[in-house]
């Protein structure tokens, strides 16, 4: 084989210079992309640590409530309606205990949602505001694990009465069968 | 490219190259300066001479050139001689195209007697080695006759060369054959000028170095009453003091291009070895990211079930919140908004909520009143839970002015917020 001029060699030696650049130039691109993946990565992983932290900061917070919980939170049996039946059974009969007019609008158990089975009763009230007020605080207490969802009370022409649409929901935790 | 011998660098003790009457011989010096014959050759190259050793140049090879120079500073002798040489056409295209040397051989008052050596500018290849940087006359490696002439076979041709004292004085081919009657005439021919220019000590004797052992025939030389002659057996070869202080320009162009290529490779070899060092600072860099978020995600995963136990209870209790929490009661927020009433002038018409928003409508005697209560809605504290927004209040006929405000729960879901007020608005 003829052997290489020096131009040859020049331009040979060029172009594997090229090739060497053109190369290192991806290589480089994709190390670069690479470095940026991880740091994006590690910054997110920061943030996740940082937020770790947080959280455990307030362990001990969190766990006293998550175990008053487990403690007072009642169990809802929702194979069966004997629960629900009970509740709107105690929302109407309190409601006339407390000297209200009561007509049931609607209610029934929703579909659970995580740890909540709810049952709720949707009603139309009407009577004196402080039998109201009466029937409101005694249907709405923490460990009752009850909630008003909706209120909406309304003056009438004969004050101190009023007209009210309540929706009440109890909020219990969902079970088949007998409670743990 | 000149210079006095005496100044140059020695020589290393390595192998010597001398030529010899037919051919070129290695002699290797040993432990105490004792030298032995390393092997002979037609040609240099194939005695394979190499960085370190001395080659001697031939005498046919090299031009000897012995002058007086009007001056007893040595720092102008390279100038005074470069001039001779000049003057003779012995030097090259610029003092850098001369290969020459010289040394000192005698002072007398103000004059120096000096000897250079000049090598040609195209020395063939056979008499040089790239490799080899010492160089030296092939007289400086002979024992050669103090105040005499040394006589000696090389090349197949008589050489001789000139002392005055020790030092080499002056070298040249002789034209002769064979050492009869007519090279005793050359060698008269050749001292005449030397002893006319007083550069002689007055030569007192003539050694032959013959090869082999049959002594040559001198009965011709002597009988033609030719200066007295002595034989002598050709000796091992002695080491100059210090080896030229030139090369040939062939070498130096070898040399020279032999560091620029060194030079280029350092260069390459500090490239790559940066090259080398940023890849590595690369790999490094991204071997340490890989490891810090290794160790993020191993303190992530270490408390992870601890985090989740936590998530969970503080879902849970979010959730459940707007059963759990008694400020956030429909109960506590109209007490809060009852609570604002005046004594007299204001009334609520309707109060609606649910688990994101609070609606309060109502009646004032006037315009103001009604303002009045819905910024005291808005400033109080126990409220501070809702964003409160409202109109301006709507006049009536009677002067009495209709308000209403509207609450929604800050940090509520959308879903929260939805459903129930359409109907009970009645403004």
């Amino acid at each position: 084989m003829r052997a290489l001029t020096a131009k040859e060699q020049k331009l040979l030696f060029l172009l594997i210079g090229a090739l060497f650049v053109l190369l290192n130039v991806v290589g480089l691109q994709a190390f670069l992309n690479r470095q940026r993946l991880l740091q994006s990565n590690i910054a997110q992983l920061r943030i996740q640590l940082d937020e770790h932290r947080s959280i455990l900061a307030d362990q001990d917070y969190w766990e006293e409530r998550g175990a008053w919980l487990e403690t007072n939170q009642p169990f809802d049996d929702v194979s069966t309606v004997e629960d629900d039946t009970k509740f709107t059974e105690f929302v109407e009969v309190s409601a006339k205990n407390s000297g209200l007019e009561y007509t049931r609008r609607g209610g029934g158990p929703m579909p659970p949602r995580g740890s909540i089975a709810e049952v709720y009763d949707a009603s139309t009230v009407k009577g004196p505001m402080e039998a109201l007020v009466k029937w409101l605080s005694e249907l709405q207490k923490p460990k009752e694990f009850r909630v008003i969802k909706q209120l909406r009370i309304k003056s009438t022409e004969k004050p101190p009465d009023v007209v009210s649409d309540v929706e009440v929901a109890r909020w219990y935790r969902p079970t088949e069968g007998a409670a743990p | 490219m000149g210079g006095k011998i005496e100044k140059s660098r020695a020589p290393r003790h390595g192998a010597l190259y001398r030529p010899f009457a037919v051919g070129w011989q290695k002699w290797q010096e040993g432990e105490g300066g004792v030298w032995s014959a390393a092997g002979e050759a037609p040609e240099l190259q194939d005695l394979s001479p190499g960085a370190g050793n001395l080659i001697a140049v031939p005498v046919r090879r090299a031009f000897s050139l012995t002058v007086w120079v009007p001056a007893d500073d040595v720092s102008l002798f390279d100038d005074l001689l470069f001039t001779q040489l000049e003057l003779r056409g012995l030097a090259g295209r610029s003092r850098g195209a001369t290969a020459f040397a010289w040394q000192e051989v005698a002072r007398e008052d103000n004059e120096a007697l000096l000897h250079a050596v000049v090598l040609p500018a195209h020395l063939a290849p056979r008499y040089w080695h790239g490799e080899v940087t010492d160089y030296a006359v092939s007289p400086s490696c002979l024992p050669l006759q103090k105040n005499g002439v040394t006589i000696w076979r090389e090349e197949g041709a008589w050489v001789a060369a000139v002392t005055r004292g020790d030092k080499l004085l002056h070298f040249q081919p002789l034209s002769e054959a064979e050492p009869g009657a007519a090279m005793a005439l050359e060698i008269s021919m050749l001292l005449a000028p030397l002893e006319a220019g007083h550069m002689t000590e007055g030569v007192s004797s003539i050694l032959l170095y013959h090869e082999g052992d049959a002594t040559p025939d001198l009965a011709d030389w002597r009988s033609s009453g030719g200066p007295a002659i002595d034989t002598l057996p050709w000796p091992p070869p002695v080491r100059p003091a210090r080896a030229l202080d030139c090369v040939p320009l062939p070498v130096r162009t070898a040399q020279t291009a032999k560091a620029a290529s060194a030079r280029r490779q350092r260069w390459a070899l500090t490239a790559a070895a940066v090259y080398f060092l940023l890849v590595l600072a690369l790999a490094a860099n991204t071997l340490r990211l890989h490891w810090q978020a290794g160790s993020l995600q191993a303190e992530i995963d270490r408390d992870v079930d601890d985090v989740a136990a936590t998530k969970d209870s503080m879902q849970r209790w979010n959730a459940l919140n707007a059963a759990l929490d008694p400020a956030g009661y429909p109960l506590e927020v109209l007490h809060q908004v009852a609570r604002l009433l005046p004594k007299e002038g204001v009334r609520l018409t309707l109060f609606e909520m649910n688990l994101g928003r609070v609606l309060v409508q109502g009646e004032a005697k006037d315009f103001t009143a009604a303002q009045l209560y819905m910024d005291a809605v808005r400033k109080t504290k126990e409220l501070a839970a809702y964003e409160w927004t409202a109109e301006n209040p709507r006049s009536l006929p009677n002067g009495s002015a209709r308000f209403q405000i509207d609450g929604a729960r800050l940090g509520a879901n959308v879903e929260e917020t939805e459903g129930g007020f359409d109907e009970g608005t009645d403004g």
